[in-house]
C-alpha cells in the first residue's frame, strides 16, 4: 500500500473548519441558562421532528429526524425539553458567531449559519484557532469545534474527528502522515466532505471505502468517470489544496449568492443597490429550484483599511418561509446601518438557510419589474411611518398572525432581537 | 469619503482626493460637487446622532438586558431599565458584572471586601467563587426617568 504523504502541505498555509455545536441548543442555553446541563431538542418547522440535539439528547437515544408527537410521551424522555426553531435567535446569534470570527483572521469564508472557514498563519496555527475559539465562547457564548488542516476537505476530516473525541480543536497540520494516514483509513468514504450516498455506493463499486481509499485513488479517472467536483475532493484528501478559503461549489442545503464586487462601495447607497441585485438573484434561484427560506444571512466585508478589516453581518427570519423577491430585497438592508460609511468595502453575500418547498404561501410573483421595486420603495416608506400592519401586499398584509403561519408553541423569547422580549437579568 | 473641499485638507492630499473624485465618478456615482462657496458644515455631518454607535463599542460581543430587581437600586439601576453588556470584557473590581448564579442571570457590583471578591448587591455579598460563572460587564444603564400623568397624556398626544 502506497505511504501517505501531505502532497504541498509544507507549502500551503493552513486552514480551520470552526463549526458551531449543536448550534441551535447551543443559542437556547445562552437564552435559557437552566438548559445548560439538560436534555435539549430543537423542533424543525411546525413543530415537526427534531433538527438539533444536545449530547444528553442523544445519549437518551433520540435520533435525528424524530417526529415530536413520537417522544414527547416515551417515558424515558420525560425530561426532554423541545424547542421550537427561533430563526430570529439563530440568526442573530450566527451573525455574532461570523462577525467574532473576522474578528481574528482577515481570510474567513461564511461557509453556514454555523460553519465557518478560517485562514491561519503557519506558525502554530493550534494558538490562533484556539484565541478564535476562546473568544467566540466569550463574546457570544456559544461552544465550538474546529479542525485544522491544509486543506478544506481535511480540516472538515479534523473537525468531524475533534466532535467524535470530545475535543475542542484536532490540528492535523501537527500530525505526521502516518497518523494522518491511519485516521483517514478509519473513516468511511461516506463522511468525507461532499460525498453522498449515490457516490458513496458509485465509489464502493471501485473497491474505495475509506477516506484513505479515496486520497490514494486516480483522480483523473475520478474526473472522467464522475465530476471534477470529486477529483478535487480526492486531491484535497491526499493534501494539495483545490479550494481556497472564500471559494466553495455549491450546496443544496442551503443557497449562497456571493460575489467580489468589481470596484469598491464604500457608500451605504451604493451598496444598497449591490445587495439588492444579489437579493434579487439569491430569489431567482431559489425559486428556480422551487423552494422558500426560512433565514437569510447577509454579510459584507471590505479589504484591509486603517489596518482594520471590517465585516459585518445581519439575519432576517421569514415566517412564514417566502421566496418573495422583495421581501429578499429589502430584508438584505438589515446589515446597511452597520456599515462604516467611506471604508471600501469589496465583499458582500447572501445565504439562504432553512430551506423548504415552496407552496405553503401563494405565489405571488411570478415577474420582476422595475415598476414594482418603485412600489416597494413607496410600501417601505408608508409601514416606516404607519407601522408595518399599515400596508401589505395582497394577502401578506393587514394581518396578524394567521392559521397558516408556523405553529412554534415551545418557542424560546426573542431574547436578543425584539425590544419588548429582551432577556433579563436580576 | 467627503468632497466639496475640506480646511484640513493638505496639498499633498489634494491629488490624492483628486484621483479618488476620477475613479467614483467614472462608476457611475453622484458625487456631490459644488462650484460656489463650500458649506463647512459639510465635512462634519455624520446623520442623526445614533446611540447605537455611541454607546454600543462593540456590537458583537454586547447584548442589551433588561433589569428585573431593585437589587442595586442604590446605583441608580431599577427594575424595568435596560444595561449594555460587553461580553468582551473581563470581571474587575468595580465593575458591575452579570454573572450566572443557579442557572439564573444576576446583577452585582465586584467588590473586594477583607481580601474576598464578592458579588455585592444592596441587599447580599455573594462571593466570586467557580459556581459564579462570569456572563458580562455592564457599560451602560439606560435608565427610565418618570413624565408623570402630563406625560402620559403627551405621549398619546404625539403618537395620534
Amino acid at each position: 500500500m502506497t505511504r501517505y504523504n501531505w502532497g504541498t502541505a509544507n507549502t500551503s498555509p493552513p486552514l480551520a473548519l470552526v463549526d458551531v455545536r449543536s448550534m441551535f441548543v447551543s443559542v437556547e442555553r445562552v437564552l435559557d441558562p437552566a438548559l445548560r446541563e439538560r436534555a435539549v431538542i430543537v423542533l424543525s418547522n411546525n413543530d415537526g421532528c427534531a433538527v438539533a440535539r444536545s449530547d444528553e439528547a442523544k445519549a437518551l437515544g433520540v435520533q435525528m429526524g424524530d417526529p415530536w408527537f413520537q417522544l414527547r410521551d416515551k417515558p424515558h424522555l420525560a425530561d426532554l425539553v423541545a424547542k421550537s426553531s427561533n430563526y430570529e435567535e439563530y440568526g442573530a446569534f450566527s451573525s455574532r458567531f461570523h462577525e467574532t470570527v473576522a474578528t481574528i483572521s482577515a481570510t474567513t469564508e461564511t461557509y453556514s449559519v454555523d460553519e465557518a472557514f478560517v485562514g491561519l498563519p503557519r506558525a502554530d496555527p493550534a494558538a490562533t484557532a484556539d484565541t478564535l475559539q476562546a473568544r467566540v465562547r466569550q463574546w457570544t457564548g456559544l461552544p465550538t469545534a474546529a479542525g485544522i488542516g491544509p486543506t478544506k476537505t481535511l480540516a472538515k476530516v479534523a473537525q468531524r474527528h475533534a466532535k467524535a473525541i470530545g475535543q475542542p480543536l484536532v490540528d492535523l497540520t501537527a500530525w505526521s502522515p502516518h497518523d494522518v494516514g491511519d485516521l483517514l483509513a478509519t473513516t468511511p468514504v461516506s463522511e468525507v466532505w461532499g460525498i453522498g450516498p449515490r457516490l458513496t455506493a458509485g465509489l464502493a463499486g471501485l473497491g474505495i471505502h475509506t477516506a484513505a481509499d479515496l486520497a490514494f485513488a486516480d483522480a483523473g479517472v475520478l474526473r472522467r468517470r464522475w465530476s471534477v467536483v470529486l477529483e478535487r475532493t480526492t486531491r484535497e484528501l491526499a493534501g494539495v489544496p483545490c479550494m481556497p478559503v472564500g471559494f466553495t461549489p455549491k450546496d443544496r442545503q442551503q443557497l449562497m449568492y456571493s460575489r467580489m464586487l468589481g470596484a469598491t462601495v464604500s457608500t451605504s447607497a451604493e451598496m444598497r443597490s449591490v445587495l439588492a441585485q444579489y437579493a434579487a438573484a439569491a430569489a431567482r434561484r431559489l425559486r428556480a429550484h422551487g423552494l422558500d427560506t426560512a433565514l437569510m444571512q447577509v454579510w459584507i466585508s471590505s479589504s484591509r483599511f486603517r489596518d482594520d478589516i471590517a465585516h459585518h453581518s445581519a439575519a432576517v427570519a421569514f415566517d412564514p418561509p417566502t421566496s418573495d423577491p422583495l421581501r429578499l430585497i429589502t430584508s438584505a438592508r438589515a446589515v446597511l446601518p452597520k456599515m462604516r460609511q467611506g471604508w471600501p468595502y469589496n465583499r458582500a453575500g447572501i445565504l439562504l438557510t432553512g430551506l423548504s418547498p415552496a407552496g405553503a404561501t401563494p405565489q405571488l410573483w411570478p415577474g420582476e419589474t422595475p415598476s414594482r421595486l418603485r412600489l416597494a420603495a413607496a410600501l417601505d416608506e408608508l409601514a416606516g411611518r404607519y407601522g408595518r400592519g399599515a400596508v401589505g401586499w395582497g394577502p401578506t398584509g393587514l394581518r396578524d398572525r394567521r392559521r397558516w403561519d408556523m405553529r412554534r408553541e415551545r418557542l424560546s423569547p426573542a431574547g436578543t432581537t425584539s425590544w419588548t422580549q429582551l432577556l433579563t437579568v436580576r | 469619503m467627503v468632497v466639496g473641499g475640506s480646511a484640513a485638507a493638505l496639498p499633498g492630499d489634494t491629488l490624492h482626493s483628486m484621483s479618488n473624485i476620477r475613479s467614483t465618478a467614472a462608476r457611475g456615482m453622484a458625487v456631490e460637487t459644488t462650484a460656489s462657496f463650500p458649506n463647512p458644515a459639510q465635512d462634519y455631518f455624520e446623520g442623526q446622532i445614533s446611540l447605537d454607535r455611541h454607546l454600543v463599542r462593540r456590537p458583537t460581543s454586547t447584548f442589551v438586558l433588561r433589569v428585573s430587581s431593585d437589587a442595586l437600586a442604590s446605583m441608580g439601576i431599577r427594575a424595568g431599565d435596560e444595561l449594555l453588556v460587553d461580553r468582551a470584557l473581563s470581571p474587575a473590581p468595580g465593575r458591575v458584572l452579570v454573572v450566572l448564579l443557579d442557572d439564573e442571570r444576576r446583577l452585582g457590583r465586584f467588590d473586594v471586601v477583607d481580601g474576598v471578591a464578592v458579588l455585592a448587591t444592596d441587599h447580599e455579598q455573594i462571593p466570586l467563587t467557580s459556581d459564579v460563572e462570569p456572563w458580562g460587564v455592564a457599560t451602560v444603564l439606560l435608565h427610565h426617568l418618570p413624565l408623570g400623568p402630563a406625560g402620559e397624556r403627551e405621549r398619546r398626544n404625539i403618537a395620534r
